[in-house]
């Protein structure tokens, strides 16, 4: 090793250290605490995989899972559509392209605990939508997952779209115009220059999808608290209900382990596309 | 006069020195504890720091007792400070299950022996002290104790010349009355608070089942697959499904049904004691009409009229981090002896701060509401003679109640069985008596059968 090297890494210790100790130990800690009885207080009791055996029992887990792949689903599909959408329409019109940027960007800058009111006023039974439409959005099991998923798309897809259009930016000119010269038309043009551009940050932003979608908590927590009937619940939830209402710990700390594998999974995609040579 | 630089320095060090050795040693002097409050509105707040806070600290001049507002997130704020060593001297937990998991890890300081040096284990209800009590030492005392019951509009009824309903049968009618009218007989949601679900589940067994068997399912003699249980959560279903706003239940904020409620859209809601606050409150209630309340009528002959449940709703237990356990102590058992502060207290701060010990009428101050004043005196009479309904947040242990919480919203509207839910809930129950999780509840009188 080059000294010029062993002084790099110097500079990466200060960061290292930290994620060391706010991120690494943590996260041991979690999975040795997810094998262990405790209630949050006193000395930890080892019992094996009994916590995971219990919550690969418990109905409310299936649901929370269902319902995470559902919001990942939903996730994957309608907001990086409107994204590459939103930015390519961007990216080929005229006016006022940097103002809409800040526009679709400014939701994501918002404190989600106020934007989740609001976006619970703007659901409301008697003063809202709900008054108008007769729909109870947040109240029905059938639909709320989706109006909840609908509120963090509003703040959620613009940030994407903003993200899209940087790395449109790499693209060079000139693809489109020897697109163009072979007659290609807009559909076309984004199918096989576009795409093609972006898609190591597209697929980034898949995986990021993937991980956050299986880590989302506040807007859940504001609009449903889970409800009703576990309708909303999610693996999150589930995991703050029962470290903080119920002092099962050592189960809160088993669905912390797998909310990880779910995040893992999408990890090990990520790296097995770069093994087969895909630059992402 | 010609001051060496010498010379002022060392008068300046020895300044200091003193300056610094007399702040210490008065400083020293001062007791200072903490008191982690949740949610208090700041009207609230006023009138907690000049009616208990103020007087206590001016009239003990070695302690300082100051308030810290923590939320919603005392729980979890309590839990790290307790577990890291520190946390607030004196600590309000949201009832005794809550606190038995504190003592479960030696994390407080019974309280028996200042309780009886004041006179206190005479004072207050004996319910009250047993509910705290863990291997028989009291651990925790209630800093107020609740009753759920009914608000209803009193204009809205006068108008209309409804009665109050004390029966199932007369409650029946008069909803289909106020149905027959275009009004929804009760509002109620649980957008802003899930656990009002539990609360209604307190009150349809409580009020059918009838308390007696209630306390014979958490003493065991009883299983919550019988019959009776299995009714009363059908009516339950029944009642929210052709009387509740059923549909907007899961949307709908505390000020949402009371503002129903006070522009007759709505003509009653059940509630805690807690709402008392409410009534008094613009937001909530916007209208000049009167509000009143009612017990809740008795849902079949198991139950007797006027019956409440009641559970408390803070308790106070002393840290054992704390660095001035006796201070934090002095303060618990001085606010029990201080009858007229405490009826202070029941006009300026109503509902929000019932100490469970019986108030001579004298001590209520003039201008307190006479609704609430009957309210108190129906909830002292029945924690008095121990005819008493059992809420879950008190006498049910922490993981059955989550479950109540979280499963009582699909038996009403109609996604579990009832006879599914009692029966998964009873295996829960059975096990957490098993593990040894149970909040004691206090002998009752069993009459033959």
């Amino acid at each position: 090793m080059t000294k010029g090297k062993k002084f790099g890494y110097f500079f990466i210790l200060p960061a290292l250290l930290i994620n060391f100790f706010v991120i690494l130990g943590p996260g041991i800690a979690n999975f040795l605490l997810s094998f262990t009885k405790w209630s949050g207080l006193g000395m930890p009791q080892f019992v094996g995989i009994h916590n995971f055996l219990v919550l690969f029992s418990d109905k409310v887990f299936w649901i929370a899972v269902k319902n995470n792949l559902i919001w990942t689903g939903v996730f994957l599909i309608v907001p990086i559509a409107m994204a590459l959408l939103g930015a390519h329409l961007l990216k080929h019109g005229q006016l006022g392209e940097k103002f809409l940027r800040t526009i679709y960007f400014l939701p994501r800058t918002l404190p989600i605990v106020i934007v989740a009111r609001i976006w619970q006023f703007i659901y409301h039974p008697l003063n809202g939508l709900g008054a108008i439409t007769g729909i109870s959005f947040l109240g029905n099991p059938d639909i709320a997952l989706y109006f909840v998923a609908l509120a963090n798309i509003w703040a959620w897809w613009g940030f994407l779209c903003v993200v899209f259009y940087s790395a449109m930016q790499e693209i060079s000119p000139s693809l489109y115009e020897v697109a163009e010269l072979n007659g290609a038309n807009q559909w076309q043009e984004f199918i096989h220059v576009t795409l093609p551009g972006i898609m190591s940050t597209f697929v980034f932003m898949i995986i990021m999808t993937i991980i956050w979608s299986f880590l989302v908590f506040d807007w859940v927590w504001v609009l449903t608290q889970g409800g009703p009937g576990h309708a909303t619940e999610l693996l999150a939830t589930l995991l703050y209900k029962k470290a903080f209402y119920t002092f099962n710990a050592g189960q809160a700390a088993a669905i912390g382990v797998v909310i990880s594998i779910f995040g893992s999974l999408s990890i090990i995609i990520l790296f097995l596309l770069r093994r087969r040579g895909w630059e992402v | 006069m010609k001051i060496s630089i010498k010379k002022l320095f060392v008068v300046t060090i020895v300044l200091i020195l003193g300056l610094t050795t007399f702040s210490t040693v008065s400083l020293g002097q001062t007791k200072n504890i903490s008191w982690w409050y949740w949610n208090i509105s700041p009207d609230n707040l006023e009138a907690l720091k000049s009616t208990v806070v103020k007087p206590f600290n001016d009239s003990h001049p070695n302690i300082n007792l100051s308030v810290e507002v923590k939320g919603d997130k005392l729980r979890q704020l309590l839990r790290n400070a307790v577990l890291a060593g520190g946390g607030p001297d004196i600590i309000m937990s949201p009832g005794p299950s809550f606190a038995q998991k504190y003592v479960a890890q030696d994390a407080l300081l019974p309280l028996g022996g200042y309780l009886e040096e004041e006179g206190l284990d005479k004072k207050i209800f004996p319910w009250a002290l047993d509910v705290g009590r863990v291997k028989g030492e009291v651990y925790s005392i209630p800093g107020t104790y609740e009753s759920m019951g009914i608000f209803y509009n009193k204009s809205l009824f006068k108008d209309k010349g409804w009665e109050i309903p004390t029966n199932e049968e007369e409650f029946e009618k008069l909803c289909e009355k106020i149905n027959s009218e275009g009004i929804t007989p009760i509002a109620l949601g649980n957008s802003d608070w899930k656990f009002i679900n539990e609360q209604i589940f307190s009150v349809y067994l409580n009020q059918y089942a009838g308390p007696e068997n209630v306390y014979k399912v958490l003493k065991d003699m009883k299983s919550l697959e019988d019959k009776v249980f299995v009714d009363s959560m059908k009516y339950l279903k029944e009642n929210f499904q052709n009387y509740w706003s059923s549909s907007n239940y899961n949307t709908l904020g505390n000020a949402d049904y009371m503002t129903l409620v006070s522009t007759r859209r709505a003509a009653m809601t059940i509630s805690g004691s807690w709402a008392f606050q409410w009534v008094n409150n613009d937001a909530f209630w916007p209208t000049e009409d009167k509000w009143g309340w009612m017990p809740f009528p008795a849902l079949s002959e198991n139950t007797s009229y006027p019956t409440v449940s009641i559970g408390i709703g803070k308790a106070f237990s002393v840290n054992k981090n704390s660095k001035h356990p006796d201070a934090a102590a002095e303060f618990i058992t001085w606010l029990y002896s201080q009858e007229k502060k405490i009826g202070q207290l029941a006009k300026k701060m109503p509902g929000a701060f019932i100490l469970p010990i019986e108030l001579p009428d004298e001590v209520y101050p003039s201008g307190i509401d006479p609704a609430y004043e009957k309210h108190l005196k129906i909830i002292a009479q029945a924690s008095n003679s121990g005819n008493y309904g059992y809420t879950d947040w008190t006498f049910w242990p922490t993981s059955t109640q989550r479950y109540i919480i979280d499963e009582t919203g699909r038996v009403m509207n109609g996604r579990t069985k009832p006879q599914t839910f009692l029966a998964e809930l009873q295996k829960k129950l059975e096990k957490d008596m098993e593990e040894g999780l149970m909040p004691p509840v206090p002998n009752r009188e069993i009459s033959n059968e």
